[in-house]
């Protein structure tokens, strides 16, 4: 009854036929196939005895037996034994049996008289199919795993996130604190500062400093970079900062105290790229002058009353960059209404919005009838419109020889900074209506993986109908490959099976996608109207599967894409390789 | 080769049939060639068949149609194997029997398939002898 060729580790075959002739027959072609052990029964009960002792492979199974038929044994191991794929033999005469035991699960049916070439083929296909699924699940498994722990690490980086957010919140407030709270009151001169640094903290510093009867020191200071190094840099730049002589207790003269302030972060500084520039002012309240140095900073902006402008431009280089430096100044004779604009480039140089000119800011300050802190105000909103997130610190200080009470704001906006942080787009939305025979599909937002089985099901099952479809993209900014592999399937689906699929709203951008894509039929059903979509249109869920990505569907689609350009080829063969190893697909 | 007997109810039948007994090489061709398989299968046959016959001589005698049916259909099965078209109909006829039968009929159409199963035999006989031979006669 048993013949053992190979030791356990090989597949093990069982073959059920009461005809002893065709069964050696199946036997011997069995005996062919490397690393398989086969084992050979007379019938349906002897073989559930078998398989109920053992774990089996492969069955191949006749179907008319005595005792219990082929039928009865699949029917009983569905239930008791899943483990063997199983081959029926069957002559014409059991062939809805065979049929039937299809239906039952069964993998292969071969006809009799057997051929053992094709039961050779088919044995080696179904162990094949048993090492493939074995491998699957193996993947999933971990898969799975894999996924847990990065859900893990992601708790962990969220968690230490929170406690950098925590921190940085914490370095805020100490850096509001360098800052001066409370503007000195000078009769005859009015100063205002406006300070709103662009992460939490920032690179930017000013102070207004009164040095003694005589002397008011002004500056505004911008250290490069962003975040905590700008704010470090920019405290060691207080902190080295020194106004008067420490001997004489003289103050030092704007290009003096820029010089000696540029020489020690120098030698304090070694790493490359950092650096601070700063507009410096010595304020003589008695002669009403103004000396002025500048070191690598936007100009400082003079107004008069009459309306002339001025500029006092870079005397200097950035400070930080060499050991010694020298600093020109300019001195200006201040007349009653002149007023004085020093700021950092967040004013007139967001990285993104609608920065403000160095014309306009002039226009501004020229134009205005009270040069009080709400004009600082209005520059900041008219300079910082449109930023988000990424907005740079922006920094003024103004003079104003008027009397009138000096304001310093340093709020750091806290209103604009409860602002959430920029919400994640949102996934596309799938609607869906029908209406006179006829059905609409608009896609909005971004289409991608997640969602294209449920654009799929829904599209597919109206083509299979025969409706004609409209997919409207007016509202799609972006189609991920995914997507666009079963927007393809779905329009070739449709010209095969004769219904009418039309693309409508295409945005430039997408239509980008197609045609770098050879999407050529996709493109062929773009209509250049647009018909308004039926008036009730329904969310689709996304599919019970929509939380995990379905593997299987993604290999699909960029296969399809492949198969359009030697280019797309190319371009999707990295995925489509590691999907189908994934997969388990030779 | 056939075997016929002149006494046969349908002789013309039988004799105007010119197949012969068995295709061997159709047969080889379902082994993927193997000459030695089908010898196995054929030894197998040569102790098997007279049994599967046997069987079916006792249902017939007992007149049990189930029984008749089911070794008719093992019998069909067995000569399948070695392309014995006639046997398999005959056999196959067999299998077809039902309560409704032709009990003479029947018994007829058993004669006939036993003459025909004794020229398998003799055939495959010659085929395993043949083979003997061969190696014995072999360099």
């Amino acid at each position: 009854m048993k013949r053992s060729r190979h030791p356990r580790t090989s597949s093990r075959l069982l073959v059920v036929d009461d005809d002893r002739i065709h069964r050696r027959l199946v036997v011997k072609g069995l005996g062919e196939i490397d690393g398989v052990e086969i084992h050979e029964v007379e019938d349906g009960i002897a073989a559930r005895d078998y398989l109920a002792q053992h774990p089996v492979d492969v069955v191949v199974t006749d179907v008319m037996m005595p005792r219990m038929d082929g039928l009865a044994l699949i029917r009983w191991a569905r239930e008791e034994r899943k483990r063997p794929i199983w081959i029926i033999l069957s002559g014409l005469d059991t062939f809805d049996a065979a049929v039937e035991a299809i239906h039952l699960g069964a993998f292969d049916f071969l006809p009799k008289p057997l051929h053992i070439k094709r039961l050779q083929v088919s044995v080696k296909n179904a162990l094949r199919h048993r090492r493939l699924l074995a491998e699957k699940r193996r993947l999933r498994r971990e898969l799975e795993n894999k996924v847990h722990q990065l859900e893990g690490m992601c708790r962990i980086l969220e968690e230490q996130a929170e406690h950098i957010r925590d921190d940085l919140k914490r370095a805020e407030a100490i850096q509001s604190a360098l800052l001066p709270q409370s503007p000195p009151q000078l009769p005859g001169f009015m100063i205002h500062s406006l300070y709103r640094p662009g992460h939490c903290i920032g690179g930017d510093l000013y102070d207004v400093v009164r040095a003694n009867d005589r002397y008011v020191i002004l500056y505004v200071a911008d250290a490069s970079g962003h975040g905590v190094s700008a704010a470090m840099l920019s405290v060691l730049f207080k902190q080295r900062l020194q106004i008067a002589d420490p001997g004489t207790g003289r103050v030092l003269s704007p290009g003096l105290a820029l010089e000696k302030v540029s020489g020690e972060l120098f030698n304090a500084i070694t790493t490359p790229g950092m650096f601070v520039t700063a507009a410096y002012c010595v304020l003589d309240l008695r002669e009403k002058k103004l000396r002025c140095a500048s070191a690598g900073h936007p100009p400082v902006q003079v107004v008069r009353e009459n309306g002339e402008t001025v500029s006092i431009r870079c005397t200097g280089p950035a400070l930080g960059l060499s050991r010694s430096v020298s600093f020109a100044q300019e001195e200006l004779e201040l007349q009653s209404g002149d007023q004085l604009l020093l700021y950092t480039d967040g004013l007139t140089d967001q990285p993104s919005g609608t920065a403000l000119k160095v014309s306009k800011l002039i226009e501004l300050l020229t134009g205005n009838g009270s040069p009080g802190i709400d004009l600082l105000r209005r520059l900041f909103r008219e300079a910082t419109a449109g930023t988000g997130v990424e907005r740079d610190d922006v920094t003024m200080v103004s003079v104003v020889v008027r009397s009138g009470a000096s304001v310093f704001d340093n709020q750091a906006g806290k209103d604009e900074k409860k602002k959430p942080r920029v919400p994640a787009p949102p996934p596309v939305s799938i609607l869906f209506a029908e209406a006179n025979g006829k059905a609409h599909i608009s896609l909005q937002g971004r289409g991608t993986y997640t969602q294209s089985d449920a654009f799929f099901e829904a599209a597919f099952a109206c083509v299979d109908a025969g409706q004609a479809l409209t997919v409207d993209l007016s509202e799609c900014e972006y189609l991920d490959s995914t997507f666009l592999g079963t927007l393809h399937a779905l329009v070739d689906h449709a010209e095969v099976a004769g219904v009418r699929v039309t693309l409508q709203g295409v945005r430039e951008y997408v239509r980008g996608l197609f045609e770098e894509l050879k999407m050529d039929t996709v493109i062929s059903r773009i209509a250049e109207e647009r018909t308004a979509p039926p008036a009730r249109l329904q969310p689709l869920q996304p599919s019970e599967k929509g939380k995990k990505p379905d593997y299987r569907m993604i290999l699909w689609a960029h296969e399809i894409l492949a198969s359009l350009s030697e280019q797309n080829r190319e371009k999707f063969d990295f995925v489509i390789q590691t999907l189908r190893r994934e997969l388990g697909e030779a | 080769m056939v075997a016929s007997s002149p006494s046969d109810d349908k002789p013309s039948e039988e004799n105007a049939d010119a197949r012969p007994v068995l295709d061997w090489e159709l047969a080889k061709r379902r082994t993927a060639g193997s000459e030695e398989i089908l010898q196995e299968l054929a030894e197998l046959f040569l102790e098997e068949g007279p049994k599967l016959l046997e069987k079916l001589d006792e249902a017939v005698e007992k007149e049990s149609a189930e029984e008749i049916s089911m070794a008719g259909h093992k019998l069909k099965g067995s000569v399948e194997v070695f392309a014995a078209e006639r046997a398999k109909e005959l056999a196959l006829r067999l299998e077809n029997v039902d309560s409704e039968s032709d009990p003479a009929e029947t018994r007829e159409v058993l004669d006939r398939l036993g003459r025909e199963l004794s020229a398998v035999l003799d055939y495959l006989r010659g085929r395993v002898g043949g083979k003997e031979q061969a190696e014995g006669a072999g360099p």
